[in-house]
This record gives C-alpha cells, structure tokens and sequence, in this order.
C-alpha cells in the first residue's frame, strides 16, 4: 500500500519536486507586456473558468509498471532516478466568456494539450480549479477514442455515447456525420482498415456534430487534405455562428489568426501573454524559441 | 463531479467543477447517476466487447462455450484417468456445471483487469466514469455466461437427472454472482493499472483457484483436504476425522468465495433451496467484493489517464 502511495500521481504542487523540472510559480501579471492577464469576466457571462490549476504528474521513465521493476526499486524510496515528476501546467489563470474562440499557442511540450484535457476533466487538477458551463466536446490529437476493430458506423456510436448522447439522437446524425467526413465506402469496415487521414476526418465529423456547448480542439485541423481542411475550417465558422464557447490549439497560425477572438500563449506550462491575435501572435513569431525562455518554468 | 459550489453560468445553467485531486471518494449518489445517464454506453461497450473479441475464428462466439467444454472433457478424462477408469454419479454434470460457473468469473476477472489499461485513448480523450468500462466488461462476461445454462442442460439430462422448479431461481441467483464478479473487476482493473504484469499472473492464480474449488474436486473432497491440513495427516474419509475438525473445516472452505456460489448453483440443480448460510456467505462475499473493489477503484480513477 505505502509503496502504491508513494508514486500515485498527481500530487500537490508543494510535493517535493526535481529542481530540474521545476520553477518557483509566477504570477503572470508582473510582466510588463502581459496587461491584461488574467482577465475575468462577469460571472454569467462565463463559459470556462481556470482558476491557479496546476496539473503535475509523475512520469516513470519507464512507462510500463512492472513488478519486476517495483521489486528492484524496494528500499530505495530515495531514489529517483527513474522518476520524473513533470509540471505540465503550472497555476494558469483565464476566463473563456460564451461564444468567444480561445486560441492557444506554444511550442511542443508547453502544456497546451494537458490544459486542454484539465478542461475537459479527463486529467484532474493537482492544484486549483476549472469550471465549465454546459455540455463539453473534445476533439483531442487522439481521436475521439475509436476501437480499431469496430466499424467507423460502430464508432460513431461509441464516440457519442461517451459524449453522452442518446443513442436516437446519434442516429439522426450519423448520415450527416458520414457525408461530412467523406469515409462512406468504408463505413461499415473495421477503423485499423482506415488510413489517419480517415479517422482524422470521421473524428472531426463526430465531435462537431455533437452539439456541444463547448468545444475543445486540439490540432485537429490539421487532419485530412487540403479539401478537408476548408470543410473544417467552415465547419468551425459555421458552429462559431451559433455561438458555441471553443478552445482552439493549434501549431497553424493561419487557423488561430482566423478564427480566434483571442490568443493565449503558453510556455513552460504557464501563460506568457493573453490578447488580440494579430499581437500575441506576432509577437510569439518574433520569439526565437517560442517563449522557453521567457517562462520561468520550462 | 461538484465538490464545491460554481462562480460562473449563471442562473439555470449546468455547471461542471473540477477542483484539486484528493485521493477521496466522488460522491457516490452523483457517481451512480452519472453511469445510470450513460447505460447505453455501457450496453453497447459491452456488445462491442463481445463482438470484438472472437472476429476472426470460424466459430466465433460459440468459442466462449466450446472453451469451458472442451476443458471440462479433458478434466474428465484426467480424473477417470486417475481414478481408474471410474468417476462419482453425475459427475460430469457436477464438473460442466461448475467450471462453466468458474469460467465466468475468469472471463469476468481477465477482462475486467484489462478493462482500463485497454481503454487507451477513450480514457485520454473523453471524460466518463471510469467504471464504466470494468462494468461494461462484467456485462460482456455475464452475456456470455447465461448461454452456457443450455450446454449444461445437455449434461444435465444425460445424466439422466429431470428439470427442477428450484432452477427458476437461476436468475436470482445471478445476482449476487455478478456484483461479486463486478467487484473483483474493478479490484483487478485497478492493480493492473499500476502492475502491468497482473494479467500474466492472473491465469495461474486463477487455475490454483479453480483446483481449490470444488469444481474437480466434490465438496466433500474439499472439506476433506483442510481435514488433512488442519489435522497435518492424511484423512481418507470424513468418519475417520474429530467431528470438531470437520466442522471447523466446514467453515473454514468458505474463505473461499467460490465455495458458496457453487453451494447455490449445485442445491439449484438438484431441486433443493440452497442452504441460509450459503446465501448469506454469496451476498457477504459480493458486498465486501464490491465494497473493497469500489473503493480502490474510485479512490484512484481519476490519475488512470496520467498511466494509461
């Protein structure tokens, strides 16, 4: 038991911590070229609510538990050589109001896809809170969770049932759902047949199907051609027309300047600046290395 | 899961609070309604779990028949082998009869254990009750079980026995068996999470089980092995033993969960009621099962996707 303890993740930010990895938590509103962070809206008015969350972990560096290594490890509770604890977010502040496209910036390993599932409560916060308004959607790197030897018709079930939705309401529509990602010759085939183009585009087709209040995406435009890519991109307009609450991460910049209302800058697990697109976008450009040394926690 | 109150929304709106990770228990009412809300998820994880399994072989699902029965002749044959060419009445119908009930909770147990390490990216990418998916695998394991009542009526009336009204209660029974099967799932989904190396020593532990059970053996077989051990000599027959010994081991084979829900099964298909104390033993047994099962389950569930 003691020793199932002693690695179970996550753990309080005032754990002790690898020096390497850590840095002392800032807030971000000392930085001169950060004014408006963090902004807080109108309690009603607000859709999302990140509140100092910190999400940190322990990372085996191997990953795979084995009581083979466990055996080798007992008594050495000093030891930490393979154990990593990784401070993905790191006490991030922001309101997201309804109706408003977040975009999220950074580079890889900033904490953008970790924030992102915070969010959407599949990682619990080690520190701090999130709150959020409504029916959620998550479009993650991943894929919706599809089962390879099930039937891309198969899955759609599956990826709206763990959504939550009835299964009637998947079925008025899984016609659009497979008109819109383009995969109906091989609907009723097994997934591991399908190439990650495919599953990329019946992923996207299904989480924006499902009427969420709000949306969370992540990279997902990048599946699929360039043909897709201008479905996709209308499709987003077309859902940020009837005024749906979304948090965009993405590598492309053309995506974030076009569809976001505002722009987040991760770094290390923290925000570097918050503001309009065109700014904090340019300025993340101009940045030689994206901010990682500008954070003090990367 | 609202621990504490929202700040944001607004009057009419739900709202969702994710605070700080504590290790305790989410509140169980909540909890409850929130797998009752996705019943359909859990349903159709299930058939896909059934249908997924045996894609590929030309019997398909029949395997999860063929499997215990194919085991059942080959234990069949070891035992006559051993006995010299004789076996007790009925005893093949005892034998299908109980292994078919202890492959259920194999089945149950080795996928209940894999339950969250496979559900891979589902886990990383969709927040739901992670006991869905060791519930949605004991659904699967109690599908597959129910048919094999069939097989055994085969058995059942080659052994010349007839139909009795007492196994109307088959069903009711199934109750405690699978709350009990439920719990062991979510304990052993649980320890496979943090020991991968769990599902390579389920098997073994699960064969020594079975050998311990009165599968093979008859209970009275049973009961007199622990004569032997407890009196730390050979007792060939049970007149042979202290009557207090006997009755010490009597209790004692009940350490044993498997011993009361073999107790049930077997009164049900002779036409007896099965005794107060068996029943009482099955439900003390699936409780405790799903009462330890749940709170290693739930106290850890939220940290699964950092492992998986």
């Amino acid at each position: 038991m003691s020793d199932l303890d002693h690695t179970t993740t996550p753990t309080t930010a005032q754990d002790d911590v690898d020096p390497a990895v850590d840095g002392p938590p800032v807030s971000g509103d000392d930085r001169p070229d950060a004014p408006t962070y963090p902004v807080r809206y109108p309690d009603g008015d607000v859709a999302i609510r990140v509140n100092n969350l910190h999400i940190t972990y322990r990372s085996v560096v191997d990953k795979k538990q084995t009581l083979r290594g466990r055996v080798s490890r007992l008594g050495r509770r000093g030891d930490r050589d393979n154990i990593r604890l990784v401070r993905a977010v790191q006490g991030v502040d922001f309101d997201v109001r309804r109706g408003e496209v977040l975009g999220v910036i950074g580079h890889n390993g900033a904490g953008k896809s970790t924030m992102l599932r915070g969010i959407a409560g599949i990682l619990p916060p080690s520190e701090g809170r999130v709150e959020v308004a409504g029916q959620v959607s998550t479009l993650l790197a991943l894929g919706v969770g599809f089962n390879a030897k099930l039937t891309g018709r198969e899955n759609i079930l599956v990826g709206g049932l763990a959504a939550g939705l009835t299964r009637q309401s998947i079925l008025d529509r899984e016609e659009a759902i497979i008109d819109f990602s383009g995969v109906r010759d091989f609907i009723d085939m097994p997934l591991r047949t399908y190439s990650s183009g495919m599953r990329g585009r019946l992923a996207f087709a299904v989480s924006t199907s499902l009427d969420p209040d709000i949306l969370l995406i992540d990279e997902a435009l990048s599946a699929g051609d360039a043909n897709f890519k201008d479905k996709a991109s209308q499709r987003m307009k077309q859902l940020l027309g009837e005024g749906r609450t979304i948090v965009l991460v993405s590598h492309s910049m053309g995506s974030i300047m076009d569809l976001s209302d505002r722009v987040m800058w991760l770094a290390g697990g923290q925000v570097l600046e918050v503001g309009d697109p065109e700014t904090v976008v340019a300025h993340y450009e101009a940045d030689p290395d994206g901010g990682k040394t500008r954070s003090t926690g990367g | 899961m609202p621990v504490s109150p929202a700040t944001i929304g607004g009057a009419g709106r739900e709202v969702t609070v994710f605070d700080a990770h504590t290790g305790r228990l989410p509140p169980l009412g909540a909890y409850g309604r929130d797998i009752w809300s996705r019943r359909r998820f859990v349903m159709h994880l299930a058939r896909s779990n059934l249908k997924a399994e045996h894609t590929d072989t030309v019997f398909g699902q029949l395997w999860q028949v063929l499997n215990p029965l194919l085991l059942g002749l080959v234990y069949f044959f070891v035992v006559m082998v051993l006995r010299g060419g004789t076996a007790p009445p009925d005893y093949l119908s005892y034998l299908m009869g109980g292994l078919f009930l202890y492959y259920y909770f194999r089945n149950a147990m080795g996928t209940g254990a894999n339950s969250v390490v496979a559900g891979g990216t589902l886990l990383l990418n969709s927040a739901f009750p992670r006991a869905i998916l060791p519930l949605s695998t004991t659904f699967a394991a109690t599908y597959n079980y129910i048919p094999t009542f069939v097989v055994y009526l085969g058995f059942h009336f080659a052994g010349g026995r007839d139909l009795q009204p007492t196994m109307l209660l088959l069903p009711l029974f199934l109750v405690p068996l699978s709350v009990f099967a439920f719990g062991l799932s979510l304990l052993s989904a649980t320890v496979t999470v943090y020991f991968r190396d769990t599902t390579s020593f389920l098997p073994y532990t699960l064969r020594i089980w079975l050998y311990l059970s009165p599968v093979i053996l008859t209970y009275d077989e049973v009961v007199l092995l622990v004569v032997s051990f407890l009196t730390g000599s050979r007792v060939h027959t049970i007149e042979e033993a202290p009557a207090a010994t006997v009755a010490l081991a009597e209790k004692v084979v009940y350490v044993n969960p498997l011993v009361s829900y073999l107790q049930i099964w077997h009164a049900l298909v002779d036409g007896r009621l099965p005794a107060a104390f068996d029943v009482g033993m099955a439900i003390a047994w699936a409780v405790a099962a799903l009462a330890i099962g749940g709170w290693f389950f739930l106290t850890r569930e939220r940290e699964f996707a950092f492992r998986v």
